[in-house]
């Protein structure tokens, strides 16, 4: 059943192939904006717009590249498509939910260099090739790969703000002690990985 | 600076991994073995290199405002001929490294670099900082991949190295494992610094 | 005059995006027919390993072919043959396995039994679900003919297969596919012998009609006489 298919779906990308704890896309700014919990959400949701958004305009452009025989130019279309779309996105944002905008900073337009954000637009294709309903697919495959990233990096920015309140050896400050963590918030999530979906 | 320092800085001084932590998503994900991250290390060093001598060449003829764009698109030109090449040539290779290829096109190092160093130097300089900054890259894609590769599969280029009595980490060639090498390297890194730094304030005493 | 500007700028990034797709365009001319022709190349080879005794092969057209195993595509099928006498099938096979797709090549005899079978695209844990192309594992296919259940302990039945430890998905996927390929065979050798008894059959039918005519010409020309 067509729910069923999407639902399953969504399960895998967010929890048994998280985009950032095992398919490492998005490192960058997992890395980069989750030291508050505020930011995190914020950036969060920005990059679940940008990824639906975005699966649902590649698809549409693979479509004529496909039609006019020339796939090789689908990296150049889809990076162009998403820069596009994340200009978009940030003159919204400026005109329309100031706050969230500053908070953001420099991390909006660096959505653009998301590799979770490419990577999802290229994995539709792939993934979905011979499905009939490729473009719900795509798009829910979307949504669900930037709510994985979401929760990643939620989950992510908690710790780190109880990090800041312990008292680390000097040698662990900074990104020592940030990627053991997550390199064990990654294992946690490969209890997901037994889950067949 | 002069050749040899733009050439070095990319190296040492600003590596690309451990000092500026850029490019992570490939750091992470395709150093499993090391072949597959020297594989890595080196087309995008030839990206970076042929992108910066381009994104140079045409410094006066980019608008400022629609610069990102522009180097965007010279950028992806580049890593879908590499791809196209590979494919072509080493096409096992091809397979290894996956949809790591194409993103290529969104390792800030090589946008970094763009904005940074090719948009305000000449082309030799710029190939330089390429080849400087690749091979910093390159070099710790292999570090990170040996460690990952002799620990969790006991084998080194595919070679059983350590056989018999060893057991083979296995995490360290899976998700976890990334981020645990890397935390670990930076640390020893950060060690390393520390105790240069110590002995300096030693010296002065 | 910022109009202009702007429409200046846009015009210099369009000449930057043309000059590389046509860079691109050129590109793909030279190594397109590359990449194909190394693509056939490798298909034929690993056909050859996966089925030695065949000579050539003929891709047959399986769509709507209906597999009992849900989550497998049967990508190509082939029967191969060795001076017109029909050796085998070959089925290529597509899955997902752990970390990705996943695809065997597997040669089945006429007599139903599996020749060989050899991924040959996969992406699975270096050290586990990557084990699966070494020897130990995937010659356990070798000479089956019946659909077949992975197990976990050492004492594997005739229709059971060994799964490597610590990668029970890539192994359970892999059955999985193999299955689907023999489901497939099983299929195409009963549409063959309901072609074959068809086409004797109407070769039956028209010797009977040939017959009944010469009598009918034997009985008139008696009756002339």
């Amino acid at each position: 059943m067509l729910l069923t298919r999407l639902l399953m779906i969504s399960l895998g990308a967010i929890f048994a192939e998280n985009f950032v704890l095992v398919k490492f896309l998005g490192i960058c700014p997992f890395l980069g904006v989750s030291k508050k919990t505020e930011t995190a959400f914020g950036m969060g949701f920005a990059v679940v717009f940008v990824m639906v958004c975005a699966s649902a305009l590649t698809w549409l452009v693979n479509q004529l590249l496909v039609l006019c025989n020339i796939e090789y130019l689908q990296t150049i279309a889809f990076i162009l498509v998403i820069a596009v779309l994340v200009q978009f996105v940030e003159m919204f944002l400026r005109k329309n939910i100031p706050p969230l905008y500053n908070s953001l900073g420099i991390y909006l337009p660096l959505i653009t260099t998301n590799c979770a954000v490419l990577g999802v637009a290229i994995l539709n294709i792939t993934k979905f090739a011979d499905s009939t309903t490729s473009f719900l697919d795509s798009v829910v495959y979307g949504g669900a790969a930037g709510l994985g990233f979401t929760l990643a990096i939620i989950l992510f920015a908690g710790v780190r703000e109880r990090l800041e309140n312990a008292d680390i050896p000097e040698f662990l400050k900074g990104m020592p002690i940030v990627l053991i963590t997550a390199s064990l918030l990654s294992i946690a999530f490969m209890g997901f990985s037994g889950m067949s979906f | 600076m002069n050749k040899k320092d733009v050439l070095l800085n990319g190296l040492l001084k600003e590596n690309p991994t451990f000092v500026l932590f850029l490019g992570m998503c490939p750091t992470l994900a395709v150093t499993t073995s090391v072949v597959n991250a020297i594989g890595m290390g080196l087309s995008t060093m030839v990206v970076l290199v042929f992108s910066n001598l381009f994104i140079s060449l045409l410094r006066k003829f980019i608008p400022e405002k629609v610069r990102i764009a522009a180097y965007i698109v010279v950028i992806a030109s580049f890593v879908t001929l590499v791809e196209m090449l590979l494919k072509a040539f080493l096409p096992s290779l091809y397979s290894a490294l996956g949809i790591y290829i194409a993103l290529i096109v969104v390792n800030c190092i090589i946008l970094g670099r763009a904005e940074a160093f090719a948009s305000k130097n000449n082309a030799i300089d710029s190939m330089l900082d390429g080849v400087g900054m690749g091979l910093g890259f390159t070099a710790a894609l292999t570090i990170i991949g040996a460690v990952r590769e002799l620990l969790g599969a006991g084998t080194l280029f595919g070679f059983h190295i350590l056989t018999t009595h060893f057991q083979p980490i296995t995490i360290f060639v899976l998700a976890p494992g990334a981020f645990l090498t890397l935390g670990l390297l930076a640390m020893v890194k950060n060690i390393i610094e520390m105790k240069k730094k110590g002995g300096e304030e030693n010296a002065v005493d | 005059m910022l109009k202009n500007h702007l429409i200046k700028d846009a015009l210099k990034l369009f000449v930057i995006t043309m000059v590389s797709a046509l860079v691109l365009a050129v590109a793909n001319k030279v190594t397109a027919p590359v990449i194909a022709e190394n693509d056939a190349k490798r298909q034929e080879m690993a056909m050859q390993e996966v089925l030695p005794d065949a000579k050539d092969f003929k891709k047959v057209d399986t769509g709507g072919l209906e597999l009992s195993e849900k989550d497998v595509r049967i990508k190509e099928f082939y029967t191969g043959t060795a001076e017109e006498r029909l050796v085998g099938y070959v089925v290529d096979v597509v899955t997902n396995g752990y970390g990705g797709e996943l695809e065997i090549i597997m040669g089945v005899g006429t007599d139903g039994k599996i020749c060989a079978t050899k991924i040959l695209n996969s992406s699975e844990t270096a050290g586990l679900g990557a084990k699966a192309s070494e020897p130990e594992f995937i010659d356990q296919y070798k000479g089956k003919s019946m659909l077949l259940s992975v197990v976990k302990n050492e004492d594997a039945d005739f229709n059971e297969i060994e799964a490597i430890s610590g990668a029970t998905i890539t192994s359970e996927a892999v059955t999985r596919a193999v299955n689907a390929g023999l489901e497939a065979v099983g299929k195409r050798t009963v549409t063959t012998s309901i072609d074959i008894s068809q086409a004797v059959n109407e070769e039956f039918e028209k010797l009977d009609e040939e017959s009944h005519k010469q009598i009918e010409q034997v009985e008139e020309e008696k009756a002339d006489e």
